[in-house]
């Protein structure tokens, strides 16, 4: 998803990602309307089948990476797969070792890998990455970048990328172009 | 691993948090040692009022004019006892004292009589005396006492007597002030010859008598009713207290909820609901709030039950507010149920507010905490 800055970008992403409400019309998500009042059913869709990359990582301070993907994965309902999914998530995103430490310990691609393990270890229906390079160098966003391809291509997750990077969109496989809150191309 | 993060947010403002602790063990503590004592001295008074009177009805007669004794022939349990002030002088000191007047033919169907009365007899004869037990502390030589009652000009001195034992009502404040002769003795010393103060009996009597029939409780109710005032005033006391700590609590709660935008943010954007997160928040202050009335609950419970036991002797104290014969010690009332109440109660009070303020006027809704987070 790519548009200029306040093109609508985030916050498209914010009602897909049932984070916010959409002021007309409604959302569906496998056919099923999700209706706009109801909490609870957004609450739980949000935590089984939604995945989230922030630009900014947002990260649990106090926990270590480890203990941030377990926290998904608790908010989940899938407290049981902790110990294993764990170290697997944090082996996909190449953090293996890292995994005990917390957030201010590692780089800011690191945090952004953390983020992105916690987002794929309850293996989430989609995954939703507002800007998930914009902090990050070039190197960097091309590691991240072909984190979410090798993602993509072979846990087969759809990934709903917004983001001003070239590099990124060029890997995209449908490229959606929002102006002024309006969708113009596909 | 939530309520670590909790934990923390505790250690994140250490004053406010001791403070807040603070304010509630202190309401907790006044709330169960201040209920004690005023339970405590209810039970004292009331103990005095049974003890002293034993009959089950006092009838008492118009405190300026004493009227002639009514006819109580039909009635077989029931007493009669002439009451007046007097004192014992003993080397030129006079000590206040009251003097009971008691009919040795009718007391053993009212009183204890037998176990009342320690080392000796009953005083039957007109120059013999029973002094009350708290008195012989007071005195050098028990073994004859000089007495002088009140008359309407000056005191007079009545007599000289021996005594023929120690009387132990089990009624402190009784025992301390109190001496006994039969009331025939009495009526020759003082102007009330064929008047009563004081009836006791064990069944109602026909109100026609013209005197005023009370019982035990009813004697005691003046007491009652100003502790009854004691012991709101100490539960509003208590009110205060616990909603200020509360309210001191609610608003750090509120102030660490802003300073945490971004930690809930990240919770709500995981798919924590707005009931889970308020329970995580309301934890924060039930950790405070549990612990400190825990610990208050723990020594005040402790010195409540200690003082239930041993009593808290206030002789001294009396002594120094010039009552010089009365010896006192009181006991406090240790009751479980009263703790768990004030915990219980001190909880909810506690919670409450943080609750309704984080639920109603917090916009915990994860675009807006994202939003602000940035």
């Amino acid at each position: 998803m790519q548009g200029a800055s306040g093109s609508g970008k985030s916050t498209l992403l914010q009602i897909i990602g049932l984070l916010d409400l959409p002021t007309t019309g409604s959302i569906s998500i496998a056919g099923e309307k999700i209706p706009n009042q109801d909490n609870r059913i957004r609450d739980q869709l949000r935590a089984k089948h939604i995945g989230f990359v922030f630009q900014r990582f947002h990260l649990m301070e106090r926990l270590t990476a480890a203990e941030n993907i377990a926290l998904a994965l608790r908010i989940a309902g899938k407290k049981h797969l902790e110990r294993h999914t764990v170290p697997e998530v944090l082996k996909s995103v190449g953090l293996e070792n890292k995994g005990h430490r917390y957030p201010s310990e590692l780089s800011g691609g690191e945090q952004q890998r953390v983020a992105i393990a916690r987002a794929i270890c309850k293996k989430p229906t989609i995954l939703i990455a507002d800007e998930p390079t914009a902090n990050l160098d070039s190197k960097t966003s091309t590691q991240i970048i072909e984190l979410l391809q090798d993602l993509h291509q072979t846990q087969s997750m759809t990934i709903l990328c917004a983001s001003h990077d070239p590099l990124l969109i060029a890997g995209a496989t449908a490229i959606i172009t929002l102006k002024d809150g309006l969708l113009v191309d596909v | 691993m939530l309520f670590r993060l909790a934990h923390y947010n505790i250690r994140r403002n250490p004053t406010r948090s001791i403070l807040s602790s603070l304010v509630i063990a202190l309401g907790v503590f006044v709330a169960i040692l201040g209920q004690g004592l005023v339970m405590g001295i209810d039970e004292n008074v009331m103990r005095a009022h049974t003890q002293s009177e034993t009959g089950d009805f006092v009838l008492i007669a118009e405190e300026n004019s004493p009227i002639p004794l009514p006819d109580l022939s039909a009635h077989q349990n029931w007493t009669d006892r002439l009451i007046l002030p007097a004192e014992i002088i003993e080397n030129g000191i006079q000590i206040p004292i009251q003097i009971i007047g008691y009919n040795p033919q009718k007391q053993s169907s009212v009183f204890q009589a037998q176990t009342w009365c320690q080392n000796g007899k009953w005083p039957y004869e007109k120059n013999h005396i029973g002094i009350g037990s708290g008195l012989t502390s007071l005195l050098d030589s028990t073994k004859t006492i000089t007495i002088a009652l009140e008359t309407k000009n000056n005191i007079q001195v009545a007599g000289v007597f021996d005594t023929s034992c120690i009387i132990h009502t089990h009624n402190l404040a009784l025992d301390s002030i109190s001496v006994w002769l039969p009331i025939s003795t009495l009526e020759t010393l003082s102007q009330y010859r064929q008047e009563r103060t004081h009836i006791l009996s064990r069944n109602p009597l026909p109100s026609s008598t013209g005197w005023a029939q009370y019982t035990a409780t009813q004697r005691a109710e003046p007491m009652l009713a100003v502790n009854r005032i004691r012991k709101k005033v100490l539960q509003s006391i208590y009110g205060i207290i616990i909603l200020i700590a509360s309210l001191g609590i609610t608003s750090t709660i509120l102030i660490t909820i802003d300073q945490r935008r971004s930690e809930l943010a990240i919770l709500r954007a995981l798919g924590l609901s707005k009931i889970q997160l308020l329970t995580i928040i309301l934890y924060e202050q039930l950790l405070i709030v549990l612990l400190s009335s825990l610990l208050a609950a723990t020594i005040s419970g402790y010195l409540n039950y200690y003082w239930s036991i041993r009593g808290i002797d206030l002789s001294q104290q009396l002594q120094g507010l010039g009552s010089t014969s009365v010896s006192l010690v009181l006991y406090t009332e240790f009751s479980w149920s009263w703790m768990l109440i004030c915990i219980l109660s001190t909880i909810m009070i506690a919670l409450l507010p943080t609750a309704v303020f984080t639920y109603f006027h917090q916009n915990l809704e994860p675009a807006t905490l994202l939003r602000e987070a940035q």
